[in-house]
């Protein structure tokens, strides 16, 4: 009976092109988009610098920072007084003297659009700072040269150089691009919940809609178990649901084009990440399945009681992805409780995973799959046809 | 071995939904076989007492049997079929694919009952080549002998039948009437309706219920002569009136 009332669904889903449209297209399409606005922030708006130069004698520092911040792919505007650039760079008069003077420090203004691209304060920044290090190197030449005294001036104004390195929490050494894997996941799970948000509708419009037609009451008075009913229900949903990840996924790997414009190079993904994102949008099509089940069996199926079921879901998954954001999974300690909370333990596992904390991220998967699995037993005891139909 | 019991048997049944006392101690008795009204106003109990009948409702107190046994078994065995008020098909699918999912539910796997019961379902809804057609595409008469053939195809030994000709032309009406009408004595019919002529023409016994009493229990014809009206109508007015 099961397989008749599948088969029903399968119909029935099959025919309604646009919830199939729809669950398919936009997941395939939101982590792109995503970016597209990246690439789009950084290749269509590349951050503007303005120069105002007071003092022709300034001309050789104005325009080595120019060159400086065109090669860093920013855009110069240089005494032009009708833009407002992200950042604006005023050479003072006397300028030059007061830099070319061993005794004297040249003093420039820099002033930053609020609100305006970090990028471009961090390219004037690194362009100034390249005149700073070139004028101290000449300035402790000419001390050195003056008192006789042979030194390395490089090293006399760089005495500390530091040497990056990654570590994972669990102390084992990373690579720059394992670092990226880490930001890589972390916007990966900013989309992961909505792939799974068809589920929610079509279990809860699934059941809604039996109530509408009035099937509902001939199917409960049928051979068919609420059960059956509701099992049939949960399966078809899920089975959107990993349809609608497979068209996030495959919009994954569209993403991964303009992966190296967000992390900063490419993230080395590797096919046990690939897994482990894989995993997580299923577990994440489950858990959203059991939960929807279990909040419909409670609080009913009337039209108010599904967007209050939406509303409930979908504040859980914002937290998730908003947790993605914020919380370092792999050193949680004493606020470990939070993974108790839905789908921020499906995160937490796919953020520890990348941290090679493989245990962790075993368990956390075990534990959202076992939750689910408990979840689903729940609804299965507290179903009758009563409260499927009245509540 | 013969079985002594009538095909319903409701006894002091009580129903509550919240503070509100839906159904107020009803008893009645239905013989197999008959075609069994059960009329009342609206918010009398009538659909909640075809509810319990058909085991959807199941928290009740007093004693309910479908054919000795307790309704929610006799779904389960496949005794039972239920048709609400403004029931529809499943519009995506074709009449043929409504009729076949149903037939496949009760046959339960028996290929044989399955096309039997099919091609039971294709007479009574008498569609034409119309039923190929996805439902979405129906009026509201032919929906409605869809659903009725959907329910009496299946050869159920209790039908139900919530207000069948409700919001119905009059051809569609008396097409529907006759279908039911040609299942009596093979099926135990039950039927609500809001039109009493009809229930007085095609029903065996009727129950007149109100605030979710039983107030009347009989022939038409009996409760007519009883309280000296020309018809049904006139009696469930003169009845509802004084209960």
């Amino acid at each position: 009976m099961l397989y008749d009332l599948l088969r029903k669904e399968w119909i029935d889903l099959k025919r309604d092109k646009k919830i199939l449209l729809a669950s398919i297209l936009l997941p395939l399409f939101l982590l792109p988009l995503i970016g597209v606005i990246i690439y789009a922030s950084v290749a269509s708006q590349p951050p503007t610098v303005g120069i105002i130069n007071n003092d022709t004698s300034n001309n050789v520092y104005v325009n080595d920072l120019a060159s400086y911040v065109k090669s860093h792919g920013g855009v110069v505007y240089v005494n032009n007084f009708s833009i407002v650039p992200d950042v604006e760079i005023i050479f003072p008069p006397g300028f030059a003297n007061n830099i070319s003077n061993i005794d004297r420090i040249a003093v420039v203004r820099e002033v930053v659009l609020i609100s305006s691209q970090n990028n471009a304060q961090t390219i004037v920044n690194n362009g100034l700072y390249e005149i700073l290090y070139n004028t101290s190197i000449q300035r402790i030449s000419f001390l050195a040269n003056e008192s006789h005294v042979n030194v390395s001036p490089s090293a006399v104004r760089e005495p500390l150089e530091v040497e990056l390195g990654y570590i994972k929490p669990s102390k084992q050494a990373a690579s720059s691009s394992t670092d990226r894997l880490g930001q890589l996941a972390r916007v990966i799970s900013l989309i992961l919940f909505p792939a799974a948000t068809p589920v929610i509708f079509f279990l809860t419009d699934g059941v809604l809609g039996e109530k509408e037609r009035k099937t509902l009451e001939s199917l409960l008075a049928s051979p068919i178990s609420p059960f059956q009913f509701i099992s049939a229900k949960l399966i078809i949903s899920m089975a959107l649901g990993a349809i609608s990840s497979i068209g996030d996924l495959v919009g994954l790997v569209a993403f991964s084009v303009f992966a190296p414009f967000i992390v900063g190079g490419n993230a080395g993904v590797t096919l046990s990440f690939s897994l482990s994102v894989i995993v997580a949008y299923l577990l994440m099509v489950l858990l959203t399945a059991s939960i929807s089940l279990v909040l419909l069996i409670l609080i009913g199926g009337s039209q108010r009681n599904v967007q209050i079921i939406n509303f409930i879901i979908t504040g859980f998954g914002m937290l998730a992805s908003f947790s993605s954001l914020i919380l370092n999974f792999g050193s949680l300690g004493s606020l470990s409780f939070i993974l108790l909370i839905p789908y921020v333990q499906i995160v937490g596992g796919l953020l520890d995973g990348v941290f090679g904390l493989t245990l962790s991220m075993i368990s956390l998967y075990l534990g959202t799959f076992v939750a689910s699995l408990i979840l689903i037993l729940i609804s299965s005891k507290i179903l009758n046809p009563e409260r499927l139909l009245l509540k | 071995m013969i079985v002594d019991h009538p095909a319903v048997s409701v006894t002091a049944l009580y129903k509550s939904v919240g503070r509100k006392m839906i159904l107020n101690g009803l008893s009645f008795d239905v013989e197999e076989g008959e075609v069994f009204g059960i009329i009342g106003p609206n918010g009398a109990g009538k659909t909640t007492t075809l509810r319990v009948l058909s085991g959807i409702i199941t928290s009740y107190s007093g004693d309910v049997k479908v054919f000795g046994e307790s309704p929610r078994s006799a779904r389960m065995k496949g005794y039972i079929s239920y048709m609400p008020e403004d029931a529809f098909p499943y519009d995506r699918l074709t009449g043929i694919e409504n009729l076949e999912f149903y037939a496949r539910i009760y046959s339960r796997g028996d290929r044989k009952l399955e096309e039997t019961f099919l091609e039971r379902g294709v007479k009574i809804a008498s569609l034409g080549n119309r039923i190929y057609d996805r439902a979405m595409e129906y009026s509201r008469g032919m929906k409605r002998r869809l659903i009725i053939a959907r329910t009496l195809m299946v050869n159920p030994r209790l039908a139900i039948l919530d207000e069948p000709t409700s919001a119905l032309d009059v051809e569609s009406s008396v097409r529907i009437r006759e279908m039911i009408r040609s299942m009596k004595g093979n099926t135990t019919l039950i039927l609500s309706s809001h039109n009493l002529l009809e229930v007085e023409y095609m029903c065996d016994r009727v129950l007149m219920i109100n605030s979710g009493k039983g107030i009347k229990l009989g022939r038409p014809k009996e409760i007519i002569e009883e309280t000296g009206t020309r018809n049904l109508e006139e009696s469930f007015i003169k009845l509802v009136g004084e209960g």
